[in-house]
């Protein structure tokens, strides 16, 4: 099973924002390498780092970064609130959607980080969560 | 007539008088709607086809390397240039079908509201 650990991993997060909860907030969600076409209001961008290799060959830990882009110019409410949300979907949950193993998510932070150099009209803030994928 | 519509004539003038170097490009253009994180991938528009004209400009050889972090290949590069009336949002899902070979967008673009200029890789 060690083979597919980087796929149940992902099978594990994805299933967060698949979930109906996470649908009905109706914020765009994009996983990092999409290219979708609706840049100009808000939307967060899923990236999995993961970048600690453990003892065991089956298991991984590292961070989920989620980039949350909101109007630039209207303070970090709308960011608080996001981030806020996401916590309610993976702060201390423990994900296990495949055979492969358990995902366990740990406590998360938010960093506010300016502007975004490509759209100045979005700000961009990084929530931050750390997990480990405990394989079997 | 304004300079607006004088532009656009000399536009398609400028195409009409270079003969055979004015290629058909069979454009396919896809939009990515949203991710679908159930099915791990991305929903897409309705392919839209359509066949214009183009030019095809600089070619950029496959690199070749071997120094650390490089690609062995990174494909043929191709710059093709279109009357922008005819590609209003050029997409990295988009393709286009040149004397039978297909070539995949690359961003970034320019328009300068005339025409506009794409880089193309080889490969659907």
């Amino acid at each position: 099973m060690a083979r597919s650990k980087y796929s149940s991993l992902q099978e594990d997060i994805n299933a967060i924002f698949a979930s109906q909860p996470w649908l009905d907030l109706q914020i765009e969600t994009h996983p990092e390498g999409f290219v979708g076409n609706t840049y100009e209001k808000e939307y967060v961008v899923v990236t999995i780092i993961a970048s600690e290799p453990k003892t065991s060959i089956t298991s991984v830990s590292g961070q989920i970064l989620i980039d949350i882009y909101i109007p630039a110019g209207l303070g970090l409410k709308r960011a608080y609130e996001i981030a806020d949300l996401l916590d309610e979907q993976m702060a201390g949950k423990v994900l296990y959607n495949t055979l492969a193993g358990t995902t366990q998510l740990g406590s998360s932070s938010l960093q506010g980080r300016g502007t975004d150099k490509d759209n100045q009209s979005l700000y961009r803030a990084i929530y931050s969560i750390p997990f480990t994928f405990f394989g079997v | 007539m304004g300079y607006d519509a004088l532009l656009k004539r000399q536009v398609d003038a400028a195409f009409a008088a270079l003969g055979d170097l004015v290629k058909d490009v069979q454009l396919l253009n896809r939009t990515a709607v949203k991710f679908d994180f159930a099915t791990n991938q991305p929903d897409f528009s309705a392919d839209d086809s359509k066949t214009v004209k183009g030019i095809m400009l600089e070619k950029t050889p496959n690199k070749k390397s071997n120094k650390v972090g490089d690609s062995l290949s990174s494909g043929v590069h191709q710059e093709l240039l279109l009357k922008t009336k005819d590609i209003e949002a050029p997409d990295l899902y988009d393709t286009a079908i040149i004397e039978g070979i297909t070539w995949r967008f690359v961003p970034p673009y320019t328009d300068n509201g005339y025409t506009t200029t794409v880089t193309l890789v080889r490969g659907s």
